[in-house]
């Protein structure tokens, strides 16, 4: 990506902020992953980073949690992560949980072995300076992602000009998740084939509605409102009406 | 024995192939994009009860078999790392010639 031009130079460019802006326009729902890690590169090159990753999080039901990245790096970092468990000791998506604000990297507190572990196999594939910038699910949900961006030049990002990054990657990294909740929405359809009705049923299970309540909502009755649930639980593959919701809340669906 | 099973069209592999373990544990889409060939690699781990899906776009053969390399995909499902490397190799060298061949027309 770049060659380590100085970050004030790039910021200051009368281009920085459109180009950044256009890219982050074209990150837009449908988009494969292709042209997704394509845009990522390019945004990344325009915001000074040498290497640009995009992870997000989201628990799939009662049993299993799913991370998905995209990479505009050398992905032999993400195989090294994934083969150590490296998101089970992770600092930076730690920090993401609970911030919303855009942080230098190594502002956030590494605690354990483990932790330090894991930001060093970042530092050694092209995150030795890096910027986290946080994109936030609504409240009640447990889906979250992140955008790094990095440098293998260390305090390569900690400067004056770290401000104008982190607004335009802000928006890059909203644009971002809300094609990856796209994408999420998509694959849970494909995989389960869900119909108008299912989601209304899941609609109603969101708001609290028992089966008495739903049976009159949609004219039916309580028993065929309970093998209804029966059928749609079997189908997300959830043992309860509480998880389908949660599931296809966290999936975007609702 | 993990084994792995590769859906692909034999005559036209320009809508992508999945090579895939039969327990589910690795699964690898290819398809071919107009800046090289995206990989998206999904892991499940049991034990961690952890799904990790990574996507990523390789421009060159050797940018994609340096990666097959590292992967520990390797020793846990040795045919899967091999149909991988075949399926994908392919892939790549389609798109670099296309990539060439586009090149060459462009030159006058």
């Amino acid at each position: 990506m770049s060659k380590h031009r100085a970050l004030s130079e790039i910021t200051r460019s009368p281009e920085f902020f459109a180009g950044c802006a256009d890219v982050a326009a074209r990150v837009v729902n449908g988009a494969d992953a292709g042209e997704v890690a394509a845009l990522l590169a390019e945004a990344g090159a325009l915001l000074g980073a040498d290497a640009a990753a995009f992870a997000s999080f989201i628990k799939d039901d009662e049993a299993y949690e799913s991370y998905r990245f995209v990479l505009a790096c050398d992905a032999t970092w993400c195989l090294e992560y994934e083969s150590g468990a490296c998101y089970m000791h992770d600092p930076w998506l730690e920090y993401t949980r609970h911030h919303a604000e855009p942080v230098l990297a190594e502002r956030i507190l590494a605690r354990t072995d483990q932790e330090r572990a894991v930001v060093d196999l970042a530092r050694r594939y092209g995150f030795a300076s890096a910027v986290i910038v946080p994109a936030q699910a609504p409240y009640g949900l447990t889906r979250l992602a992140a955008l790094c961006l990095g440098s293998a030049m260390p305090d390569y990002f900690n400067n004056d000009s770290l401000s104008a990054v982190t607004f335009a990657a802000t928006a890059l990294a909203l644009r971002l998740h809300e094609w990856q909740i796209g994408q999420l929405r998509q694959e849970l359809l494909e995989h389960t084939r869900l119909s108008d009705e299912d989601i209304e049923l899941l609609r109603h299970q969101r708001l609290g509605h028992g089966s008495k309540q739903i049976a009159k909502a949609i004219n039916a009755s309580s028993m065929s409102v309970d093998s209804r649930w029966q059928r749609l639980n079997a189908k997300l593959g959830v043992s309860s009406r509480v998880a389908a919701a949660n599931l296809a809340a966290e999936y975007g669906l609702l | 024995m993990k084994t792995p099973t590769a859906k692909k069209s034999p005559t036209d592999r320009s809508c992508g192939v999945v090579v895939k373990s039969d327990d589910g544990g690795v699964c690898f889409r290819l398809r071919p994009t107009r800046s090289g060939l995206l990989v998206q690699r999904d892991r499940r781990r049991k034990d961690n009860h952890a799904r990790l899906v990574q996507s990523v776009v390789f421009a060159t053969s050797d940018g994609f078999a340096r990666w097959c390399a590292a992967d520990s995909v390797r020793f846990d499902y040795p045919i899967v790392s091999s149909a991988l490397m075949r399926e994908g190799g392919a892939l790549l060298q389609d798109h670099e010639q296309a990539s060439g061949a586009e090149r060459d027309h462009q030159e006058p």
